[in-house]
């Protein structure tokens, strides 16, 4: 797939669209040879130009894992916390609760918690660190 | 395309039912919890009523043939795919040769499988509803059995899921100022008096205030309840007249009965009274053995509840688009 321009005014102008379209408020794309930041006006309050990730790497340090979307942050599935026995995903680290949907975050493969760096309840934006997770031993 | 490598009896391919043919002796048959039909047909982007695999006995297992996408609803059922742990309500997509797996039900009693596009079997009288009865509809008028293998159709707008999926809060959460909790573990389910609720006198109070077990005697076409038998202050002989799922009637034994989603057409026993819509999914969860207790409502309550119900639905709907719209800008 051909690496898209991030500095090439029209996919700013399409990306810009799209998040318009989608009702989100921002968007952080890192690469290691460039980053763009979209910053729809009227969304002062995100945080995600705040953030900065960690790389995975093999020497068993911690990986942040950021927040895919905005979205409430639950820790666990809490609608079926009351359901005896109730299952939940082996690998998702937490989850981002938009309306009636959640929407998993995974450690992805070979990955497990080390702690959550957000409160359960809390509304986060696009990229936002929501844990940190560390290679299986 | 999937195959079934595991079946017990009685699990079947389900839609919203046939309405319309109750007058020349056809059931009306459809999920007997019709909430996570549509919910995990929405969230999928399918229409609300596609045809799913209605699970009633376990364990179950199938393998898809071709890349696709599901959700399994209803139930807890510690499902897996390809030996991996599945969110409850969670939309994963399937990979050729996946196994998906359900063992037996931790919450709830019935699980439902939707994949895009829904289960394509002919429809029959305008449903792909499994008549067991009438040995028609669904897979070949009968309950699955192993080796089977069934088609799904295309979905025009299919979803673009992560890896991760996306799941559905429990409705019984976001619904909670809508759905009364269970009272000293008895479930609460919502009825409008019938016909013949006068004729049962101070037995019609009884009805309503004490609590029902339901039987062994439950299936797809009704539950029979035991309790104190509730009688009408004298015999009736009734006519035959015309059923549907929801209604409560009292045999001469004193213990209603509530037709279920393959209710009887026709029936001649006192009604004393109407299970609202939209509280027979949770019927249709009840485990045999349990207790409920009915509770009194009127028509306009019963039309709120629906209403929010809808709006559940819909929201699923629109916000599993969106979310998936903007996972993927940002991809």
């Amino acid at each position: 797939m051909t690496r898209l321009d991030l500095s090439d005014p029209a996919i700013i102008e399409r990306l810009t669209a799209v998040l318009e379209a989608a009702g989100v408020e921002g968007i952080e794309i890192t690469r290691p040879d460039q980053s763009l930041l979209i910053r729809l006006s009227g969304s002062a309050n995100g945080s995600a130009s705040q953030v900065r990730s960690s790389r995975a790497d093999n020497r068993g340090e911690p990986v942040v894992v950021k927040a895919p979307m905005a979205g409430e942050f639950w820790p666990s599935d809490l609608s079926r916390t009351g359901a005896p026995g109730a299952s939940a995903a082996s690998d998702a680290v937490g989850f981002l609760r938009v309306g009636p949907i959640l929407l998993p975050v995974a450690a992805g493969s070979s990955k497990r918690l080390r702690r959550h760096l957000v409160d359960q309840g809390t509304i986060v934006g696009f990229g936002d660190p929501i844990a940190e997770v560390e290679p299986e031993v | 395309m999937i195959e079934i490598i595991q079946t017990g009896p009685f699990n079947t391919v389900q839609d919203l039912g046939r309405p319309g043919f109750r007058n020349i002796g056809v059931t009306t048959s459809g999920a007997m919890d019709p909430l996570a039909l549509k919910v995990g047909n929405s969230l999928l982007g399918n229409e609300t009523g596609a045809a799913v695999i209605e699970i009633q006995t376990y364990p179950f297992k199938l393998r898809f043939a071709k890349a696709t996408a599901f959700v399994v609803t209803g139930a807890d059922c510690g499902a897996s795919i390809a030996g991996r742990p599945v969110q409850p309500w969670c939309a994963l997509p399937a990979e050729a040769g996946q196994v998906l797996e359900l063992g037996q039900p931790r919450v709830g009693t019935r699980a439902y499988i939707c994949i895009a596009g829904g289960i394509d079997v002919a429809a029959v009288m305008g449903s792909r509803s499994t008549s067991l009865r009438g040995a028609f509809g669904g897979n070949e008028g009968r309950f699955l059995f192993t080796g089977d293998v069934l088609q799904f159709g295309e979905v025009s707008g299919p979803l673009n899921l992560p890896a991760t999926g996306i799941a559905v809060i429990d409705p019984a959460y976001a619904l909670v100022d809508v759905y009364p909790a269970p009272e000293d573990g008895a479930l609460l389910v919502r009825a409008i008096p019938a016909g013949e609720h006068s004729l049962f006198g101070e037995d019609a109070e009884r009805f309503w205030s004490q609590t029902w077990k339901i039987s062994t005697q439950s299936d797809r076409t009704g539950y029979r309840l035991m309790g104190e038998p509730i009688r009408p202050t004298t015999p009736i002989e009734m006519r035959s007249h015309g059923v549907v799922s929801g209604v409560v009637q009292v045999p001469p034994s004193g213990e209603p009965i509530i037709q279920m989603a393959d209710a009887n057409t026709a029936g001649g026993y006192p009604k004393i009274a109407g299970v609202i819509e939209a509280d027979l999914w949770r019927l249709g969860q009840a485990r045999i053995g349990s207790r409920l207790r009915f509770v009194r409502v009127t028509h306009a309550q019963a039309a709120e509840v629906e209403k929010a119900v809808a709006g559940f639905i819909d929201d699923v709907r629109a916000t599993s688009r969106m979310v998936s719209g903007a996972l993927q800008a940002m991809k």
